[in-house]
């Protein structure tokens, strides 16, 4: 009854990011999150089974986006779908402006979110001409406080260079899930981003709005 | 003797900066020297823009895949005595195990063919600066180093202590090796910035503070190796456990607020 993840696919044109330092985070998320799978689903047991079954899923799912003939903007639409149902995205928003949170307007959280928002879509539908054969496996999955962490590896198409390690933490929201993090080779996206969005904040009076500005500049340059 | 190093970083942590690192955020890095650091990255970023990275470009241009492969696997295959001796440092006897054999696997080929990997023999990755994490030494304060990048005070003393715990430095006439050692440098930065070109590029691209980004990823890679994979608490040095950064994310207390930024 136990479910058997079989394989799917998805390719990165520098498929030996794993073994080098901490720079490579960012393409690997792109793999990672873009990463196919296809399995035989079963009734699923637990919270650390129906957990896989998610991220299974949603692997599924934008491998389906990244791969379909489809206009961009009609591609960056589906994905920043995709994200809002699988992602607790205000939660990240507010995770990562760490304690300006709390001080900031709500009007300026309001700018603040929606130039996240794009900044995400922006950055990740960039890259999916960048696909061609890696598989995501996923390996385990723990519960780990209130949340559920899901263990995957992503593979090379020839299994020459060493696997890339993805953890996926997932916050248990009416019987689903909402992806909180993803943690490639035990670097942490949201914690990098948290550090880096802080860093501009601090560096800019404390005030939430330079960070908005600074993205909305970046979003600005994609379009 | 590795106690004594590990004060001897605590020291040099203390004499680093004013401000103890007690006081700091979780996943935060300790960065007291931030403004001169901000400088040598800007000096880095430069010469990376205008030398590494256009050098870089022709050589995975110009040069073929396989051949690269074999440059990688003779800078890999030089540099595992160190990784050995590391190992043994830090106790790890099956690490040692299989350093030992890669090293044996490859000499015939001095490595341009790596048979060891495909053997199973996994390349290991250690280095004194983890040597020194693996004891409980801490970080100390962040430090952008000129040319080499990021790094801090305990990785900094573990890289000077690599470079004489080097055998291959002891070998041959002394202007020749020296020779040998700055250009497998030099080769080993191009090759890294080879392999990971459109990841670097993104990387700076996508980022709003790319010092800040390149410091908290720094120190997180770090804390992983260190910690050789294992998630969680291994020892005082690896504290940043698993999701403790995630302690204050919204959803419980602070439901309220969480909730008053809407998607539509």
């Amino acid at each position: 009854m136990t479910l058997f993840p079989t394989s799917g696919f998805i390719s990165l044109r520098a498929p030996s990011l794993a073994r080098t330092a901490g720079w490579l985070a960012k393409s690997c998320l792109v793999v990672a999150v873009l990463a196919g799978l296809t399995f035989e689903s079963v009734r699923p047991a637990s919270a650390t089974e129906t957990a896989k079954d998610f991220v299974n899923t949603l692997a599924e799912k934008a491998l389906a986006i990244a791969q379909a003939d489809a206009p961009p903007e009609e591609q960056r639409a589906e994905f920043s779908k995709l994200l809002d149902s699988f992602f607790d995205m205000p939660g990240i928003a507010e995770f990562l402006a760490g304690r300006y949170w709390r001080t900031a307007s709500e009007d300026d959280r309001k700018a603040y979110f929606e130039a996240f928002h794009a900044s995400i879509v922006n950055t990740y539908t960039n890259r999916f001409g960048d696909y061609s054969g890696q598989q995501l496996n996923v390996t385990g999955s723990r519960e780990d406080g209130r949340f559920v962490l899901v263990n995957s590896e992503i593979v090379a198409p020839g299994g020459q260079t060493q696997p890339v390690k993805v953890d996926w933490r997932l916050l248990p929201v009416d019987g689903s899930f909402k992806v909180v993090d993803v943690v490639i080779e035990g670097v942490s996206m949201s914690v990098t981003q948290r550090q880096e969005y802080t860093a501009l904040i601090q560096s800019n009076g404390g005030k939430l709005a330079a960070l908005t500005e600074a993205l909305d500049q970046k979003n600005s340059r994609v379009k | 003797m590795r106690r004594s190093i590990a004060a001897a970083i605590i020291g040099l942590g203390l004499l680093g900066g004013c401000a103890a690192p007690g006081s700091l955020e979780k996943g935060e890095v300790y960065d007291p020297l931030e403004v001169p650091n901000r400088l040598i990255f800007a000096v880095n970023e430069t010469l990376d823009i205008f030398i590494l990275q256009p050098t870089a470009y022709v050589y995975r241009t110009v040069i073929p895949d396989p051949v690269r492969d074999m440059v990688a696997g003779f800078l890999g295959w030089v540099a595992t005595p160190v990784i050995l001796a590391n190992d043994a440092f830090q106790g790890d006897w099956d690490g040692a195990g299989i350093t030992a054999q890669r090293f044996v696997a490859n000499a015939p080929l001095f490595g341009f063919v790596d048979n060891a990997t495909g053997l199973g023999l996994k390349a290991q990755n250690e280095d004194f600066g983890q040597t020194l994490g693996h004891y409980g030494a801490g970080d100390g304060p962040y430090l952008m180093l000129p040319v080499l990048g990021p790094s801090n005070a305990r990785d900094g003393v573990g890289k000077v202590v690599d470079y004489f715990l080097d055998p291959t430095r002891y070998i041959g006439d002394e202007d020749l090796n020296t020779n040998f050692q700055m250009g497998r440098r030099v080769a080993g930065a191009v090759d890294f910035r080879a392999r990971n070109f459109d990841a670097i590029n993104d990387l700076r691209e996508s980022s709003v503070d790319y010092y800040a980004r390149v410091r908290s990823i720094y120190k997180q890679r770090r804390d992983a190796l260190i910690r050789d994979g294992e998630p969680g608490s291994v020892g005082a040095s690896s504290s940043k456990s698993d999701g403790k950064e995630f302690d204050g994310y919204p959803g419980t207390a602070t439901e309220q607020t969480s909730s008053t930024v809407s998607t539509d």
